[in-house]
Formats: C-alpha cells, sequence, structure tokens
C-alpha cells in the first residue's frame, strides 16, 4: 500500500516536469516576442552578459507602428536619434495596421466561401446517396495532399495575364480552393454526429432537400460550422507561398508575407521585429481560444477508427 | 462525371448533384487547369523577360536545365535530409507528448492548449522567431549565459548550413509537433479501455502494455502521422524561408526563386513537376496505410 503511494507521487512528479518542459518549449519563444517588443534596440544588441529581465521598458516601437502612419514622430530611442538612416529602414511599418487588416479581410472571405460551399456539399455527402460519390469525395479529399508549389506557378502564369496579381481578390480565390477539401472532409465528420431525425420529418412534412439543408441542418450545425470558419481562416491568415507570388505591392501584403519580408531586411531593428510579430499572434490565439471551445478533438479524428 | 449514367436519375440523386456541384467544380478547375498547365509550362519556354519567346515548345530543356542546375543535387539531399529528420524527430516525441497528455492529471486540459499555440500561429512567424532566439545576443545565448551553463555566447547562425537545417528543425518541430501529437492523443482513445484495465490486473508493466496494446493500436495512425509529416516537410517553405531570411531553403524555395526572383517559369514548373512526382510517391503510401474505399467508409457511413 505504501509501495503504490511512492509509485503514485513518483509517476505524478515526471508527469508535471514533462508538462513543465513542454509549456516552457511552447511559450518561451512566444515570451521572448512580447519581452523583446519592449526592450530598448541597444540592450538586444548588447552583449549578452546582461540578465534576460527588461531594463528601462519602452513602448516606443509600439508607439512608431502605430503612431507613424498618423505623422506622429517620436525620438526617445537615443539609437534612433544617432542613427537617422536606419529610420528609413522603418518607413514600411507604417503599414502594419493595414496589412493586418488586408489579411483579415482574405481570411474573412476563405471563411466565408468555406462556409457556404463546405457547408452545402459536406451536407450532400452525409446525407444523400448519389452514383459517383465515392469518387469525388475521394478526389476532393486527395486534391488537398498536393503541393501548393504545383498550384502556385501556373495560377501566378494566369494571374499575370490577366493582370489581376497585386489584389486580394485573386489571393482569395485561391486560398479558397486550398483550404476546402479540410472543411468538407471536417463537416463530413461533423454532420454524421447530428441526428438525421428532425430532417426527416421536415421532409416528410413536405420540404425539399435544399430547404431541409437551409433550415435544419446549417442552423444545428452552427458550432461545426463555425469551427470549420475558424480553420479556414487560420490557414488562410498563415499563408506565404501564394501571397509571395501574388503580391509586391507594400499596399495589398499579408502577414505572412510581411513577416518574410521583415525577415529579409538584415539591419532592422530586432525589436521592430519582436513588436510587429507580437501584434500578429493577438488574432490568432484569440482564434485559437474561440476554436478550442468548439473542438472536440474525439469527433475530429474520427475518421482515424480503423 | 455521374451524369454519363445511361439509367434515369432519381430526383433525390439530381438535388445531390446540383449540390455538390458549385464545390465540386471549383476544386476541379483549379485541380485540373494547373496540373494541365504545369506540364505544359514544363515543356515550353516561359521567361517573363523575353516576352516573344513565350510558348516555344523545348521539350525536355527545362528539366535538364533544372536538374543540371549547380543547386539541384545539393538541395535535393538537403530536402531529404530534412524530410527525414523531421519526420522521425516529429513521431518520436509526438508519440511520446501523445503518452504524456493521455494520463488524467489536473491541468492537462491548460497543457492540451497551450502546446497547440505555436501549431495556429504563422510558419513564417515561427522561423523569425527562432531566427531570434539563436542570434548571438539573442535569448538562447542569454538565458544560457544567465543560468551560467555558458561562459561565451554561441554564434549559431554563423555555422555550415547542415548545423543550420538542424536549427531549422527545431523550428519545423515547434510548429508540427502539437498537431501530430493532437492526431496521436485522439488514437489512444480508440483504445478499448477494459483492454488496458486487464493487461493491468494481469500484472503487465508500462512498457508491456505499451508495447503489446497501445502500439497495435495506434501504428496506423503512427504511420499516418509519419507520412503527413514526411509531406509537410518535404514542402516546408514558410519557415526556412524566414529562418533563412529569404536566402536559402529546400525544393521548393527553388521552385519559388526560378519563377519569382530569376522570372523563369518554365524551369519553376519543371522543379513543380519534380516536386509532384515525390509527393505523389509519398500519396501512394498514404493509400496503402488507408485504401481509398475506408477513408469513403470511415467518413461518414456508419
Amino acid at each position: 500500500m505504501k509501495n503504490q503511494k511512492i509509485i503514485n507521487t513518483v509517476r505524478m512528479v515526471i508527469i508535471y516536469l514533462c508538462s513543465a518542459i513542454l509549456v516552457f518549449f511552447a511559450l518561451f519563444p512566444i515570451i521572448t516576442c512580447y519581452i523583446g517588443s519592449i526592450t530598448p534596440e541597444t540592450e538586444l544588441r548588447s552583449e549578452p552578459t546582461k540578465p534576460i529581465w527588461v531594463k528601462g521598458p519602452t513602448f516606443y516601437y509600439y508607439e512608431y507602428i502605430f503612431g507613424a502612419p498618423f505623422g506622429m514622430k517620436f525620438t526617445t530611442d537615443p539609437y534612433l536619434r544617432y542613427e537617422a538612416v536606419r529610420a528609413l529602414v522603418f518607413t514600411n511599418v507604417d503599414y502594419t495596421l493595414q496589412i493586418l487588416i488586408n489579411s483579415f479581410i482574405v481570411a474573412a472571405g476563405v471563411a466565408f466561401i468555406n462556409v457556404l460551399l463546405g457547408g452545402i456539399t459536406a451536407y450532400t455527402f452525409t446525407r444523400l446517396r448519389f452514383p459517383g460519390s465515392t469518387g469525388i469525395f475521394t478526389f476532393i479529399l486527395l486534391s488537398r495532399l498536393l503541393p501548393p508549389i504545383i498550384i502556385a506557378v501556373p495560377y501566378y502564369a494566369i494571374c499575370y495575364a490577366l493582370g489581376i496579381t497585386n489584389t486580394l481578390f485573386s489571393l482569395l480565390l485561391v486560398h479558397g480552393v486550398i483550404t476546402l477539401p479540410f472543411t468538407i472532409w471536417y463537416l463530413t465528420l461533423y454532420y454524421r454526429t447530428i441526428p438525421v431525425e428532425i430532417e426527416e420529418s421536415a421532409l416528410v412534412d413536405g420540404c425539399s432537400y435544399f430547404q431541409a439543408f437551409r433550415k435544419i441542418a446549417f442552423p444545428t450545425a452552427s458550432s461545426g460550422l463555425m469551427a470549420a470558419g475558424l480553420f479556414a481562416f487560420m490557414l488562410s491568415y498563415n499563408d506565404l507561398l501564394f501571397a509571395q507570388f501574388l503580391e509586391e505591392k507594400i499596399d495589398v501584403l499579408t502577414i505572412p508575407l510581411f513577416i518574410a519580408f521583415l525577415s529579409t531586411q538584415t539591419d532592422l531593428y530586432f525589436a521592430i521585429e519582436y513588436a510587429v510579430l507580437s501584434l500578429t499572434f493577438i488574432p490568432v490565439i484569440l482564434m485559437l481560444i474561440l476554436l478550442w471551445k468548439k473542438l472536440n478533438i474525439t469527433e475530429l479524428v474520427g475518421a482515424l477508427k480503423m | 462525371m455521374p451524369t454519363t449514367k445511361k439509367r434515369r436519375l432519381k430526383p433525390q440523386e439530381k438535388t445531390a448533384i446540383l449540390m455538390i456541384l458549385p464545390a465540386f467544380f471549383y476544386i476541379l478547375i483549379f485541380t485540373v487547369y494547373s496540373y494541365s498547365q504545369a506540364f505544359y509550362l514544363a515543356f515550353v519556354k516561359y521567361k517573363l523577360v523575353e516576352p516573344q519567346t513565350i510558348g516555344k515548345f523545348i521539350g525536355l530543356t527545362n528539366f535538364i536545365d533544372v536538374i543540371g542546375a549547380t543547386y539541384f543535387m545539393d538541395t535535393i539531399y538537403e530536402t531529404f535530409v530534412f524530410t527525414f529528420m523531421c519526420t522521425f524527430v516529429i513521431v518520436i516525441l509526438g508519440v511520446g507528448v501523445s503518452i504524456l497528455l493521455n494520463e488524467k492529471f489536473k491541468g492537462v486540459g491548460f497543457v492540451r492548449f497551450v502546446i497547440l499555440i505555436p501549431w495556429a500561429l504563422p510558419p513564417t512567424a515561427a522561423g523569425l522567431i527562432w531566427r531570434l532566439m539563436l542570434y548571438g545576443s539573442g535569448w538562447i545565448n542569454r538565458f544560457a549565459i544567465m543560468l551560467g551553463i555558458l561562459k561565451e555566447p554561441i554564434v549559431f547562425l554563423g555555422m555550415g548550413r547542415m548545423n543550420q537545417l538542424l536549427y531549422a528543425l527545431i523550428a519545423q518541430m515547434w510548429q508540427q509537433l502539437p498537431f501530430a501529437s493532437i492526431l496521436l492523443m485522439a488514437a489512444h482513445q480508440l483504445i478499448p479501455k477494459d483492454l488496458l484495465d486487464a493487461a493491468k490486473v494481469d500484472g503487465a508493466s508500462w512498457v508491456k502494455r505499451l508495447r503489446h496494446v497501445t502500439f497495435p493500436y495506434i501504428r496506423n495512425v503512427v504511420a499516418l502521422v509519419a507520412i503527413w509529416e514526411a509531406i509537410v516537410a518535404f514542402t516546408s517553405y514558410d519557415i526556412l524561408y524566414t529562418f533563412s531570411g529569404g536566402v536559402w531553403g529546400i525544393i521548393t524555395y527553388y521552385a519559388f526563386a526560378e519563377g519569382f526572383s530569376w522570372m523563369n517559369l518554365g524551369h519553376a514548373a519543371a522543379l513543380s513537376v519534380i516536386i509532384a512526382i515525390f509527393i505523389l510517391i509519398m500519396i501512394g503510401m498514404v493509400l496503402l496505410v488507408i485504401p481509398p474505399k475506408k477513408i469513403y467508409e470511415y467518413s461518414f457511413v456508419e
């Protein structure tokens, strides 16, 4: 009995230790971004013999990002005052807000396409039998596994020919097609968990299949649809490859493209990079919190029963 | 198309086909167009800087040029090294994490949530964060010196390409580990509880239970996760792009660079066809693990 107790304690200690390492590994890089964004650049560039905590926290970099578009000028940073040339590199950081909004527009559009088309298609696959359904379903699922680059090159060629590069619409269209297969798969799993009886009684009462979908299945599946929409939102918000092919002008950039752009600037302030990163994390983490409440893991991966 | 069948469709089937048509056409047009166009582009001259020669058929020249390019062999080698390392590390750690997260303890929900955060962030951000972490004056050096592990900062980013690939692997792992562990975690829940309890009562040790009860049940999911991670690592682009500052990458990077930086869409298409061939082989492996009929059945037929 006592032996059992010791084993249990040891087990708990190991579990908590491993969890702590895991949480640290996941969160430490993110926390450093927030610390870095309020650390003066001189501290970040200095020899790393100093303690990790922030010396003289400054909100200068946030002030710069939010203030610069409105023509505000701050010179509280000594590093900046002496090396005015560096400020030239900053000009594009003015667009951070605009770029966040761009990303939001595209991602919201993609989520909308996914919920609408994905909702109808998944419903049809779950509730109705028709010739060719196996083939079409497998085709839709497997189309997602293809490498995005093989879509990107021809898509760029046609957008270039049509002159619709540098528009958010072209990006939205291609993001829709790469997110849709996952949405359809997820929603077929979701519809399967909803009892079919209410719809059947509606059909008996004289509803058409489309009406049954619009009036009953669509509202009852709202939480699944929302999860699918959020997934699509995140996929679109995180995509770099298509954006990099399609968008060049600063006012149509999206967030990943902007981060890639910052990463290629070797003499940019670290603190500015941290501040931009910190800002882009906020919407994603909020999405994840929303998604977490909607998401039942076993339900999502129910397809793996084999 | 389903409508090509001779017998008359029931009204119910007509509705069904009408309802899936929009999404089906949307995906079909993109896929068919992209594939045919990628194949077409791979066999013609398509340099944006020489518009008068666009569309001239040049046979296999694009493929020969790409394979003969100075970067090609090194890149293929690095791509395979990266893919293999990523798959191996992520699957091993993923199984470990999934075992941990299936234990019942206070705060397990919190841990499950927190480890998902890196997965939700843009991969571009993952690459940049880890580069900033690894700088000479970055957080890893700072932290190690503060704890007294290091005396002098290590210049991680000044080392050779293989080392860089290894550090990029950390970023890739940070991004991809949560997804792999969540999938594997769900697989654990497929194991009948009675079976585990019976083994426990019979006095099987933890390792034996893992080996003989848990593993046979999650084996398929492990294979699936491995192939999925291999595909993700093989086509990895965003993380390496920001990690290297847009200077180098594995094979997808060169497809992008050929098309966009060097303005030769023919070469880019040839490279993407090569990538697609590798991916198709991997998809073939997925289908060996789960036949298509099963995908359909398990997805929605009771």
